[in-house]
């Protein structure tokens, strides 16, 4: 049946084929793919409809056979995916017509605003241990939204030494939000 | 701050690297091959998703806790260039130019994503009330029969043509084109591959029929995906996810003959296809009854007639009231 590429009886196989490689690919990376998503999206609930969106057009594809690394092309398509969602957040933000405002309204609010006192005491003990730049780079980008380059401006670095600068913040304040909350 | 001390802080940076590096606005293809490789590995994919959570929950912070958080790094000692624009100001502000700057970046992410087209996108409603059968043509062509008490959204734009179906049952008759065509059942996406096929929501369970072509149906979740031909069923179930089964074809949307048709299906599912033609709704009074299974066939124009017969098939008690029908358990009677 594999070597037989007859448009009618062949295609039933492959399909199985295929389907059933996805299934595995599906149970092997969903994580990562997720985990890739909601950082690129920053919403989970978006994260989840592309990961979905991405499946069946993987299903859908007229040669499977024809992709020589499924796993690249799912991260590929999801991401591609995820940049057309973007882009579309960006038009709806500008129309103003009946279906943005509609969806809008039922768009789930944002998850969690307020952070649990203890997590936000550990930030602000790991704050104080760092060093003034890199407490300066987190602040201005992850508290005030700036993006690198206006922080690398303000601050007179370059944009790399201020993703380094964050970097570093990040991780100590997770370790010291663990740290303090394992006990 | 001392060095990096523990292995454990050293995968969070590299988390952390990751988590600025896929915030760009472009992934490359080495990065999605690198991203693969590394999130690979169960500890590193666990670092970066609780260095994600945290970046999220900072970014997210309410009004109160980031002021919170400036007049903390305001007590600290600030770098030197800071420092001197701060000694001017006599302390306290510190972020005060940064955060006017703001403003700035915020205007600038706004001309980024300032895209020169707009999509035109196309939204109707339409619904059936109870014991009423419609027949609707979509926009694009496409035919759907509504069953009773049901109500789909269609919302089309050039990538996609898609139906939400919020209440009841409904079977599809795809008009072909280049856009795909999607139902929406909450979370499970339908997509349709050349097809017919019908559709029925009884709560939170999801039952789709193919009566021709191919559908593929995807739940959240991994492990999601199904396909279904011709002659098959697919049946999600929350917490358990979608199952395949063979389904007879002639009996798929027969509801459009009056005839509503059930192979193993809880009484709950049941009853609240019933009710979508039932005048005189039912009521199941009992919670034990809920999942007691059923096979047969119900014709809409004789539902008096089918609950008058079903103690002979099920082991309840059916009570005819005027407003409503009852069903109850029958220990209950035989204790009364």
């Amino acid at each position: 049946m594999d070597t037989v590429s007859s448009q009618s009886n062949g295609a039933g196989a492959r399909t199985s084929e295929h389907v059933a490689r996805l299934e595995e690919l599906c149970r092997t990376h969903h994580r990562a793919l997720l985990a890739f998503l909601q950082c690129r999206l920053q919403s989970p609930s978006d994260a989840q409809e592309v990961a979905q969106e991405a499946y069946v057009r993987m299903l859908t594809l007229e040669r499977p056979e024809n992709v020589d690394d499924l796993r690249a092309y799912l991260f590929r398509t999801a991401s591609n995916l995820a940049m057309d969602r973007l882009r579309q957040r960006g038009i709806h933000a500008r129309a103003v017509d009946e279906v943005a405002i509609r969806e809008a309204q039922t768009a789930p609010p944002p998850e969690r605003r307020a952070m649990a006192v203890e997590r936000l005491q550990g930030l602000r003990q790991a704050l104080g241990e760092l060093p003034p730049k890199t407490r300066e780079a987190f602040m201005a980008h992850m508290i005030e939204g700036l993006d690198f380059r206006a922080v690398a401006n303000a601050m007179r670095l370059s944009e790399r030494m201020v993703r380094y600068h964050v970097t570093r913040a990040l991780a100590h304040c997770r370790a010291r939000v663990d740290q303090l909350e394992e006990g | 701050m001392s060095g990096i001390t523990t292995i454990e802080e050293a995968r969070l940076r590299a988390a952390a690297e990751w988590w600025l590096r896929l915030r760009e606005p472009e992934v490359s293809e080495a990065t999605l091959l690198q991203w693969i490789a590394w999130s690979a590995r169960e500890e590193n994919l666990a670092a970066f998703e609780r260095v994600g959570t945290l970046a999220d929950d900072v970014r997210q912070l309410d009004d109160g806790s980031r002021g919170l958080l400036r007049r903390t790094v305001a007590d600290q000692p600030a770098s030197t260039g800071a420092s001197a624009r701060s000694a001017a100001r006599k302390g306290g502000h510190r972020w005060l130019p940064l955060a006017l700057a703001a403003g700035f970046a915020a205007a600038a992410a706004g001309g980024y994503l300032a895209w020169t087209y707009l999509t035109a996108t196309v939204t109707r409603d339409y619904a059936s009330t109870v014991a009423q059968r419609q027949d609707v043509r979509l926009p694009d062509g496409t035919k759907v029969a509504l069953g009773g008490a049901s109500r789909i959204q269609a919302h089309f734009d050039s990538g996609l043509r898609k139906v939400e179906l919020s209440e009841g049952e409904a079977f599809f008759q795809i008009a072909p084109d280049e856009t795909p065509f999607e139902v929406r059942v909450g979370q499970l996406h339908i997509r349709d591959v050349g097809t017919s096929f019908d559709v029925r929501r009884g709560g939170d369970r999801v039952m789709v029929e193919v009566a021709e072509g191919r559908v593929l149906v995807t739940a959240p979740g991994a492990g999601g995906v199904q396909e279904a031909s011709a002659g098959q069923r697919i049946v999600y179930v929350p917490g358990v996810g979608l199952k395949v089964a063979q389904a007879d074809p002639t009996r798929t949307a027969a509801w459009r003959e009056q005839r509503l048709e059930f192979d193993n299906e809880p009484l709950d599912v049941v009853v609240a296809s019933l009710n979508r033609y039932s005048r005189r709704p039912v009521r199941i009074a009992d919670a034990s009854l809920a999942s007691l299974a059923f096979t047969g066939t119900i014709r809409t124009d004789a539902i008096d007639r089918w609950l008058e017969a079903l103690p002979q098939v099920l082991p309840l008690r059916v009570e005819m009231r005027p407003s409503e029908v009852v069903l109850s358990s029958r220990e209950v009677t035989a204790r009364q």
